[in-house]
């Protein structure tokens, strides 16, 4: 039966379609699971091609264009789910149900993004339509391509002869497509910087893949029914709404519910990126991760960052279960448990996303996205009854070594603060500066002394986004976000007069660009809040990554095609090391 | 030129002498042990994939007899440094008359090969049990041929679709990496002896060489790379079983046919417009990710190179076959291991001169390297072809400009790409 027409709008104008909820691999009763989902309404072309998404499904390997789907435009014709009612094997065979699948995990995270930071967002490229070829090349590989414009997905065959397809995994299209969106927020922070810059874009990606899949009732349930209880209930099935209340304790989610749903998910596909959810979940709390040469490597590191979010996820949803009640001694209402941990997941993927407008544009290390979190997290919910959730994040990170890089703020542990003294607003015209970039550049300049920028350096203002959100009192807020950075060229030589070391063996004459950067906050009266600003002339910080560059050949000029997120991806499947100080 | 052949009472050489020959793309390496009364030669590699300049289609034939009279007939040992086609090609066997047969006919005692050319490699017993990891890097070495055969057959796909440029250097490194049946039978075969090592282990060339100290530096096994790092082995082998898996349904009898023959299709020839500017650059993504696939596979192969280190007193020669960094890594760990390496006083240049396979570390603990000409000054010696393996605006030309200038400046550089053409190499003498 094909549900069609107002059945399948919502008031809010979404449709209702069909989803593998994760992957192939999760089954329940023997079927795969699945899930319907609203995704916002667009008035689709055969692709489904929509204002934002082109899905395109050309394969390149047999040189085949496969027929586009059609779900109707919801305009002149009848949305459709033209597989409500399909079997499973319908649903593994069909070309046009994976065009489907990665319309709407796609659509959605678009979505979930835009509604957590209040506005449109662009990608990394001009065009406003990201591509989306869910049958891309016979590789088990699946990245995004900027100079494409594409996310492309790749297939295999495996032992058996079975296809196995990245498209069909809502963790894989929900990561990919993030690399994207995180691309078109912050270009800067795909060029080789530190360590930590060069894990975040993997571990950003696989936090919002995740914790997409986690917001998910299915799956939250699916999760329970895999992690195993000392105690069931009595009276079998009937009970099965039943579950233990050995669940409140964090480490029982996170050892038996969590690494058994690892386990299962993406089995299939562990040579495409290694299994990602399950390094992070097994990486228990612990403060020296940094003395471990192997959490050098970006693809190792970003699992310490992953697994803070996790570690949060678990304490969280923990914590908000203390407060169910339980509904016979010693038991909990199953659906209630994974309503929460959906619901906790959700909030946190929120916080996630909102993160990204209080990170410095350029040189992001963990420390800046705990301060990036807890500060997102204060805006929505500053009262003093959230604050618990934000000292359960800064816990989380603090089990793993990780303080706030701000420690200034006299409102609350690790927020970011305001520039020092009051800055210069005179001529500079609020209305203006909220869309107009000459103007935040007349307000960076009327105040250069006192946000520290540096003397002489090419200065840009990279964006001035609007920010629209809702307040405590359930009225709308427009804020200002408005992010720079500043660059300067040097020889090698020069690097001394600034106080910067040269890197050992990096030659004289060799040209050496430095970047700074900051984001401002203005709040709806044009008052600057907060100043996040990582220094072009921070001696200490730009000698300790140039090393770092020099060591990782960061100065070669292959650099660039290395660090694609195709080559990255490809690294983190085999756990390559790159060894790059010792290249020539 | 012909050697002299008298019978040796010597105790230790009195000279090395290195012949490289010119191979274009490839090593093939004579060395001469030159005792107080006789001589004793080694093989080290033969192979080519790229000719050079004028050279005729056999001309590997033509090496092996010159590589036979300068011998004087007679080989005390073969060293397959790994199996890539530019390093054992020319053992290849034919008629009778051919390289391979050649190089069969001057009696190598002794044939050494890396431990991952075991043919019991799956069934090797260490320790009184056979480790799941060799077994499992037996499976991942037949997985990278299954890969390598798959990349060379899309090549021609490839090309088809007007990518011949691509396609070129996707087949040049694809047949590097496709197993050559007649090269590893005879190398198995030539000699009453085979040993396949592993680093710290007995080469058995000392027995055929009197006098001179040979150390088996690399290839590490699994549990020897275990120690060094937390490498996620699984990992690696689930990556190159997946691969292998696809390509050889790509290479069976389905070919490049559609997933989903069934499903309704639009003619990709003859596509709608909206979707023809797109196929060209999924086409360019594809080739190029299969690039990034047959580099991974080449360095994986890479580094199971035999590496060796002779020492005669305090002079030393290092053939390090194609190993590069992953590989040196173990062996850079021993601080006495690092300090002997100091005194090299030869170096065969890894990999062709690419830019990994002479890890800075390395290079940098040469003693011997000076700007200065004198009897100490390092010499190195390198086989290459440029314009064959990648590119110098992706920054991994082979050779590396980098490391050819340090090779230049700090060495007496002897290499077959800046040899006149035409022309006999002349052999590297190094006094002991």
């Amino acid at each position: 039966m094909t549900r069609s027409g107002s059945e399948l709008m919502t008031a809010q104008r979404r449709r209702l379609l069909t989803i593998i909820a994760q992957d192939p691999s999760i089954r329940v009763n023997g079927r795969i699971l699945r899930a319907i989902v609203p995704v916002p309404f667009d008035a689709t072309e055969p692709g489904p091609w929509g204002e934002r998404i082109h899905v395109l499904d050309y394969d390149a390997t047999s040189n085949t264009l496969y027929a586009p789907l059609d779900i109707g435009d919801g305009v002149n014709e009848s949305p459709i789910d033209p597989y409500l009612d399909a079997t499973d094997a319908e649903l593994l065979d069909s070309p046009q149900f994976h065009q489907q699948q990665v319309y709407v995990v796609a659509a959605r995270t678009l979505a979930r993004f835009e509604a957590a930071l209040g506005r449109r967002l662009p990608w990394g490229f001009d065009s406003p339509q990201l591509k989306l070829c869910p049958h891309a090349f016979a590789e088990p590989n699946a990245f995004y391509a900027r100079e494409h414009e594409a996310v492309l997905f790749g297939y295999f065959r495996n032992a058996q002869g079975k296809p196995v397809l990245s498209s069909l995994a809502h963790d894989v299209v929900a990561h990919e497509v993030s690399h994207a969106l995180l691309d078109g927020l912050r270009p800067g922070l795909l060029a080789p910087s530190s360590p930590d810059q060069g894990a975040f874009h993997e571990a950003f990606a696989d936090m919002v893949a995740i914790f997409s899949v986690f917001a998910l009732q299915e799956i939250v349930e699916a999760m329970l029914m895999l992690g195993t209880t000392k105690r069931s209930p009595r009276g079998g099935k009937k009970h099965n709404r039943l579950l233990s209340n050995e669940v409140l304790n964090p480490n029982w989610l996170r050892d038996s519910a969590l690494l058994a749903l690892a386990k299962q998910m993406g089995q299939e596909l562990s040579g495409i990126r290694g299994e990602a959810l399950r390094h992070s979940a097994t990486l228990t709390p612990n403060r020296k991760w940094r003395d471990d040469p192997d959490f050098s490597e970006p693809h190792r590191r970003g699992e310490i960052l992953v697994a803070c979010g996790l570690h949060t996820f678990m304490l969280l949803w923990s914590h908000r279960l203390q407060s169910l009640g339980e509904i016979q001694p010693g038991f909990l209402d199953r659906s209630r448990v994974a309503e929460d941990g959906a619901s906790v997941a959700d909030s946190l993927l929120t916080s996630i996303i909102r993160c990204i407008d209080y990170l410095p544009p350029v040189h992001v290390d963990f420390s800046d996205v705990l301060s990036a979190l807890l500060t997102s997290h204060y805006e929505l919910f500053p009262g003093e009854q959230m604050r618990p959730v934000r000292d359960i994040v800064r816990k989380a990170f603090g089990d793993f070594g990780i303080r706030p890089a701000s420690t200034r703020s006299s409102v609350e542990p690790g927020l970011w603060c305001g520039p020092k003294a009051q800055p210069d607003y005179r001529e500079v015209h609020f209305s203006v500066l909220q869309y107009d970039e000459t103007e935040a550049f007349r307000f960076l300049w009327r105040n250069r002394d006192l946000l520290a920028l540096a003397q002489g350096a090419y200065t840009n203002v990279e964006s001035v986004r609007p920010c629209l959100r809702r307040g405590e009192d359930g009225f709308m807020l427009r804020e200002t976000v408005i992010s720079f950075t500043q660059q300067i060229k040097l020889k090698a030589s020069e690097l001394g007069q600034l106080s910067i070391a040269r890197p050992t063996g990096m030659p004289e004459e060799m040209p050496v660009t430095l970047f700074g950067g900051g984001t401002l906050i203005f709040d709806e009266r044009g008052e600057l809040k907060y100043y996040i600003h990582n220094r072009l002339l921070s001696a200490n910080r730009q000698s300790e990554r140039l090393q770092y560059l020099w060591n990782v050949g960061a100065f070669d000029p292959g650099m660039r095609a290395r660090s694609s997120i195709a080559a990255m991806h490809r690294d983190r499947a085999i756990d390559r090391s790159e060894f790059q100080a010792e290249r020539w | 030129m012909v050697a002299k052949r008298v019978s040796s009472r010597g105790r230790k050489p009195v000279m090395v002498r290195v012949h490289p020959y010119q191979v274009g793309f490839g090593d093939c390496f004579l060395v001469e042990f030159v005792y107080a009364k006789s001589s004793k030669f080694i093989l080290i590699d033969f192979g080519s994939t790229g000719s050079p300049r004028g050279a005729k289609p056999n001309f590997l034939d033509n090496v092996a007899a010159d590589l036979a009279a300068t011998c004087g007939g007679s080989l005390e040992a073969v060293v397959a440094t790994h199996r890539h086609a530019d390093h054992i090609s020319g053992f290849a066997t034919g008629d009778g008359t051919t390289s391979g047969d050649i190089i069969r006919s001057l009696a190598p005692k002794l044939v050494v090969q890396p431990w991952t050319e075991d043919p019991a490699l799956g069934k090797r017993v260490i320790g009184g049990a056979v480790t799941q990891a060799h077994k499992a890097f037996a499976n991942r070495l037949s997985d990278i041929h299954a890969v390598a055969d798959a990349v060379v057959h899309e090549a021609g796909q490839l090309s088809a679709l007007g990518m011949a440029s691509r396609a070129r250097e996707l087949r040049f490194l694809g047949e590097t990496n496709v197993p050559n049946t007649s090269a590893e039978r005879n190398l198995r075969t030539m000699a009453p002896k085979t040993r396949y090592v592993r680093y710290g282990d007995k080469s058995g060339l000392e027995a055929l060489l009197p006098g001179v100290r040979v150390t088996v530096l690399g290839p590490p096994t699994p549990e020897q790379m275990g120690a060094l790092r937390n490498h996620r082995s699984d990992e690696t082998n689930a990556f190159w079983s997946f691969r292998a898996s696809l390509a050889r349904n790509l290479t069976g009898a389905g070919g490049f046919e559609p997933l989903f023959p069934n499903a309704p299709q639009l003619g990709a020839e003859n596509a709608p417009p909206w979707a023809r500017w797109l196929i060209p650059k999924l086409q360019r993504a594809r080739a190029d990710e299969l690039k990034g696939l047959v580099r991974t596979m080449d360095k994986e192969l890479n580094n199971t190179s035999v590496i060796l280190l002779f020492e005669i007193g305090d002079v030393a020669l290092l053939f390090p076959g194609d190993a590069q960094i992953e590989s040196w890594a173990y062996a850079l760990r021993t601080q006495s291991v690092r300090k002997r390496l100091s005194g090299v006083a030869l170096y065969k240049v890894g990999h062709h001169g690419s830019l990994s396979a002479t890890p800075k570390s390395l290079w940098n603990l040469f003693a011997n390297r000076s700007a200065a000409p004198g009897d100490r000054r390092l010499r190195s010696v390198m086989s290459t072809l440029p314009n064959r393996h990648g590119q110098k605006r992706a920054g991994n030309e082979v050779p590396r400009l980098a490391l050819l200038k340090a090779l230049q400046h700090d060495s007496e550089l002897t290499s077959t790409h800046l040899s006149p053409s035409g022309r006999a190499i002349k052999p590297i003498e190094v006094r002991t």
